[in-house]
């Protein structure tokens, strides 16, 4: 498993960005995903691959469809790092 | 007791638009029927006769002498199967509807069959049938919990293989390697049909559907998107290739569905062993993500770059893109055929397919295009992506079917050399 740095949280948004319609400077904590950011539930599975090859983190696809926020998305990254 | 199972026909693009064949240098596909019917014959009990008719192929409103005839179909093939329960009804026979249609219509279905199934069927035939020989058959079964797919047996297909003859050899037979899905996209009606979790039949389960397909030399086709999610799901599908490689599975495949977000975001493991298990053909599923409802817009830059990358990984793992495009989600508009057409050129598709976007009863785009009042047309046959049902938001439902049948036209216009290529490679659906 690959153990994210301290920079974890600015790399997670540049992932969020590579998957929604915003640029990484525009994103911020309280973004909701769908409405602001355009990520559909899709988008969520790309993100969970990519954190899944980034940082060797282990998220259920139930779990990510229940995630709304861009600060929600960081809360349950940051939970399964903590876990890990 | 007898039961008679029927797979009730539809209208392929083909049909609807003969002049597809003149411009389409391809074999039209055939596919397999309904994996539910087989599932039901799988759990009816041994003492029970079966018999099979697959109205594709002969038209099944003739008499019988099953006790009760069953169908199990999606929505393009509704409205036939509506006219063969009238036939059968009138034989005095007892009719059965289950499906994805029946499931999301079952008011609509029961005023057509007498017994419908809401859901999945497993648990709820083998109660239907013992209730039938009681004479308390009731007109409604409805499944309210996921059925524990490690109690599943096989398909029984040999009630398809041995139906098959000059006409009717279906390209593949569908393997499915997990049910439901907790995603709510907008075009989709699985979570309604399977409902909202993934559940992965067993590693056993799935190398024995592909088994039992190889013993009869019939080739498989893997269409679940879901399959690969991350975690648990693309875990399970490396385990599936991986026990194919082993018992030399390999040449059994015909192509394996994914879309552009799934393609891009695989592992370089999941994608290598699925080449190494012979996967030779992605049926790369398009219009329903987020990439391919914004690439071809031409106001969003990142998602057709994506979607190069999607068609660029495919071609460098040596799995060829067999990509169907959608056109008609709501920001599509006059533009976007010109764009997809420039998008396949650039990407090197050689193989593709076109669809119009199609409102299936059961999906979020139906709740969404019946609030706004923009359904044009409830007549079922036509729901079969090949003709427009529903006002699209950015062109006429003209300028859409134009646009649908433009695709087909110069997409293939230069496609002339797949004519000298095998049947199985040329192969696509239309």
């Amino acid at each position: 498993m690959t153990i994210p740095d301290a920079k974890w949280e600015s790399r997670m948004m540049e992932l969020i960005a590579e998957v929604s319609v915003m640029k990484v400077s525009q994103i911020k904590p309280e973004h909701r995903l769908r409405e602001d950011l355009g990520m559909d539930s899709v988008c969520s599975l790309e993100l969970i691959s990519m954190l899944a090859e980034e940082f060797g983190l282990d998220i259920s696809v139930e779990e990510a469809a229940g995630v709304n926020t861009v600060s929600g998305a960081i809360a349950m990254a940051r939970k399964h790092i903590e876990a890990a | 007791m007898k039961v008679l199972f029927v797979y009730a026909g539809f209208e392929r693009h083909s049909e609807a638009h003969p002049e597809l064949r003149k411009w389409v240098p391809m074999n039209e596909y055939l596919g397999s029927p309904s994996l539910g019917l087989s599932m039901m014959a799988a759990v009816t009990p041994p003492q029970i006769e079966i018999e099979y008719r697959d109205d594709r192929v002969e038209k099944a409103d003739r008499p019988t002498d099953a006790d009760l005839v069953a169908m199990s179909f999606f929505t393009p093939a509704a409205t036939r199967a509506f006219e063969l329960a009238k036939y059968f009804r009138g034989q005095g026979k007892t009719s059965v509807a289950g499906g994805i249609f029946p499931t999301a219509m079952p008011d609509e279905c029961e005023r057509h069959f007498d017994v419908v199934v809401v859901g999945e069927g497993e648990r709820l035939w083998p109660k239907l049938l013992a209730d039938f020989a009681a004479g308390a058959v009731k007109s409604r079964y409805t499944e309210d919990q996921a059925y524990p797919l490690d109690d599943v047996p096989l398909p029984k297909l040999s009630m398809y293989f041995g139906a098959e003859r000059d006409g009717f050899r279906p390209d593949d037979y569908p393997v499915q390697i997990t049910r439901g899905c907790p995603l709510q996209c907008q075009a989709c009606v699985l979570p309604l049909v399977m409902r909202k979790s993934i559940r992965e039949f067993s590693l056993p389960h799935a190398l024995g559907q592909l088994r039992q397909l190889k013993r009869e030399g019939k080739r498989a086709c893997l269409t679940e998107d879901t399959s690969w999610f991350p975690g648990r799901p693309a875990n399970h599908l490396k385990e599936l290739f991986r026990g194919m490689i082993e018992e030399g599975l390999e040449a059994s495949i015909s192509y394996v569905g994914i879309s552009m977000p799934q393609l891009l975001v695989a592992s370089d493991e999941v994608l290598r062993l699925a080449r190494e298990a012979g996967v030779g053909m992605f049926y790369l599923v398009g219009g329903f993500d987020p990439i391919t409802m914004r690439a071809f817009t031409g106001v969003d830059a990142k998602a057709l770059d994506r979607a190069h990358k999607a068609i660029a990984r495919a071609h460098r793992v040596g799995i060829v893109p067999y990509t169907s495009f959608l056109l008609g989600n709501d920001e599509d508009d006059v533009g976007t055929v010109d764009r997809m057409l420039e998008f396949a050129a650039a990407s090197g598709i050689e193989k593709a397919e076109f669809a119009i976007f199609t409102p299936y009863p059961g999906t979020p785009s139906w709740d969404r295009l019946n609030q706004e009042g923009r359904i044009l047309s409830r007549d079922w046959r036509h729901y079969n992506d090949a003709n427009v049902v529903f006002r699209p938001a950015k062109m006429t439902p003209q300028q859409l079917a134009d646009g649908y049948l433009r695709l087909w036209r110069e997409f293939y216009s230069d496609k002339g050399h797949w004519a000298d290529k095998c049947q199985a490679e040329r192969t696509i659906q239309f």
